[in-house]
């Protein structure tokens, strides 16, 4: 486990913004801080922030080792970061709602009751060893690779985000920490693009759900009319932009790792997953309901790009088209286990 | 709790500060702008979630306040290191079923089933299953981590079946000595400590 994650803010570094685009950074970075206080000049990142190391959920599991891991973020962590625990399929077992995650070679089930336990127990550990002056946004993920992606299930995820929102108030923790979900939304997974629709539709409009997922065989060049231009498996540009931005509770935090390298207009270097992504926002902005989609983040792998270039990749992209995005706020990087 | 004694305290200023943040934030963000869209408003409902989060945190702030250092979760220290699932039988080997397995990351093949055992003094994982490039050609994938959690991979081997005799099967196991049948019916075994087929 790195221990090179502290977010930093690099006020001043960079080119200048415009006047426009530095307002715009300054709301971006703002309001997805949410808890963010300080002098307001501080807030155009226009240097890659620290990563957060987010976690594939694996093996044995104990409260225990997710209050470690809790604490072990905590400490290293300072100013306003977000988290993505991710516990793999979405599953239902008899009655119960839960999901499937990668147990020595094959796949054990846990229940929303259970996550929402092991949840819990990172923030304990993370709130006990953190600066007072650091915020997390903790999201519970899941993925679209499963036949119970579902409306009924979206909307199991979502009371057990409610959940654990509860239990952190309940606690006193809230001030520091907040619950959301998660989904690894790719067309490349087995669930269709309208079961995965249904699942975000059945998440709700109460809490937050970041999709992680990355834009599988999009394109990376340009957009069209609704539905868009297609993706891999019957996807289309549309289904991208309902689930990272038009559903009520869809924000996007792509997965951009090792794919082929672009100039972009501009001159800049980014990629092709960045770019998949940056069509899809730039679709919302010309064709979508609810305007363009805001990336609030960046998730490399283990295997693929550093996280200082998966994130300068994405913001190329989102600042090379008109009109721009501004700031991005996050970085994360998504390992195997704890 | 009167108000004023809310706001007395850092936690407290904290949380609604960060409500402030929000609000002021996205009607920022609402604001027209030069060189970018006339106006760019929050979608509705997406506000009304973020105003959720702001009421959280602010409450959260304010209840941390009143509860202080007599919250006894605070009070408990950093968890232990990392441990195996309660119940989970270290040194005991177990077999996945076929249709829970999932294949190692990053090996080309296809996998039938698998067997684990997990440490002290490694955790191990075993999968049978057939080689991509040849539907022929039987593979033994034998992963060893040095934690019971399989987070710290020590290495990852590819082991050909002796013969050419089709998708491998692991059928059981008795200590780290695993009995695997083939496509064509042949019956192998393989020894977990050695990494090697034997008779």
């Amino acid at each position: 486990m790195t221990g090179r994650y502290r977010w930093r803010w690099r006020p001043g570094v960079g080119s200048r913004p415009s006047i426009g685009g530095a307002r715009v950074a300054l709301a971006m970075a703002i309001a997805l801080a949410g808890t963010m206080v300080g002098p307001i000049h501080h807030v155009t990142a226009q240097t890659a922030p620290a990563f957060t190391l987010s976690h594939y959920v694996q093996n044995g599991l104990s409260n225990a080792a997710f209050s470690s891991s809790g604490c072990t973020h905590g400490r290293a962590t300072g100013g306003y970061v977000l988290v993505v625990l991710d516990f793999g399929q979405p599953w239902v077992s008899g009655a119960s709602y839960g999901a499937r995650y990668w147990y020595y070679g094959g796949v054990s089930f846990l229940s929303t009751a259970s996550i929402a336990s092991y949840v819990e127990s990172y923030a304990q550990g993370f709130y006990a060893c953190g600066a007072a002056s650091t915020n997390l946004r903790l999201a519970v993920g899941t993925n679209n690779d499963s036949p119970y992606v579902s409306a009924a299930h979206g909307a199991q995820w979502s009371a057990m985000v409610g959940s654990i929102n509860s239990w952190l108030a309940s606690r006193g923790y809230s001030g520091r920490i907040t619950a959301a979900g998660a989904i690894d939304a790719e067309p490349g997974f087995s669930a269709s693009a309208s079961m995965t629709r249904s699942w975000m539709a059945g998440f709700g409009s109460t809490w937050i759900a970041y999709n992680f997922g990355s834009a599988d065989g999009c394109s990376w060049t340009t957009y069209s009319a609704p539905p868009g231009q297609p993706c891999n498996r019957g996807w289309r540009q549309d289904d991208l932009y309902y689930l990272a931005w038009a559903a009520p509770a869809a924000w996007a935090l792509p997965e951009v790792y090792a794919t082929g390298l672009l100039t972009l207009p501009n001159g800049a270097r980014s990629n092709l997953m960045a770019n998949q992504w940056e069509m899809v926002r730039l679709y919302g902005s010309r064709y979508g309901s609810k305007g363009a989609v805001v990336l609030a983040g960046s998730m490399a792998q283990t295997d693929g790009l550093a996280p200082a270039t998966s994130w300068t990749y994405l913001y190329n992209s989102v600042n090379a088209y008109s009109p721009q995005q501004g700031a991005v706020a996050w970085s994360t990087k998504i390992v195997w286990g704890l | 709790m009167s108000l004023r004694n809310v706001l007395t305290t850092n936690v407290a200023r904290v949380g609604l500060a960060t409500a402030a943040g929000l609000a002021l934030g996205w009607s920022i963000l609402a604001v027209p702008t030069v060189g970018r869209q006339a106006t760019v408003p929050l979608p509705a409902e997406k506000q009304a979630i973020l105003d959720r989060y702001a009421d959280l945190v602010a409450q959260g702030a304010a209840h941390a306040a009143r509860i202080g250092s007599t919250n006894p979760v605070d009070a408990v220290p950093p968890a232990a290191p990392m441990v195996p699932l309660p119940g989970v039988a270290v040194g005991i080997g177990r077999l996945n079923a076929d249709a829970d397995t999932v294949g190692p990351p990053g090996i080309p093949g296809q996998f039938t089933n698998s067997w684990y055992v997990i440490g002290p003094p490694v955790t191990a994982i075993v999968w049978a299953g057939v080689s991509s490039d040849d539907p022929s050609q039987g593979i033994i994938v034998v992963s060893l981590w040095n934690d019971p959690q399989a987070t710290s991979l020590q290495s990852t081997q590819v082991i050909k079946a002796p013969r050419q005799s089709g998708t491998l099967r692991i059928e059981s196991a008795t200590d780290y000595v695993l009995k695997l049948r083939a496509a064509d019916g042949s019956k192998l075994v393989f020894d977990v400590r050695k990494s090697g087929f034997g008779r």
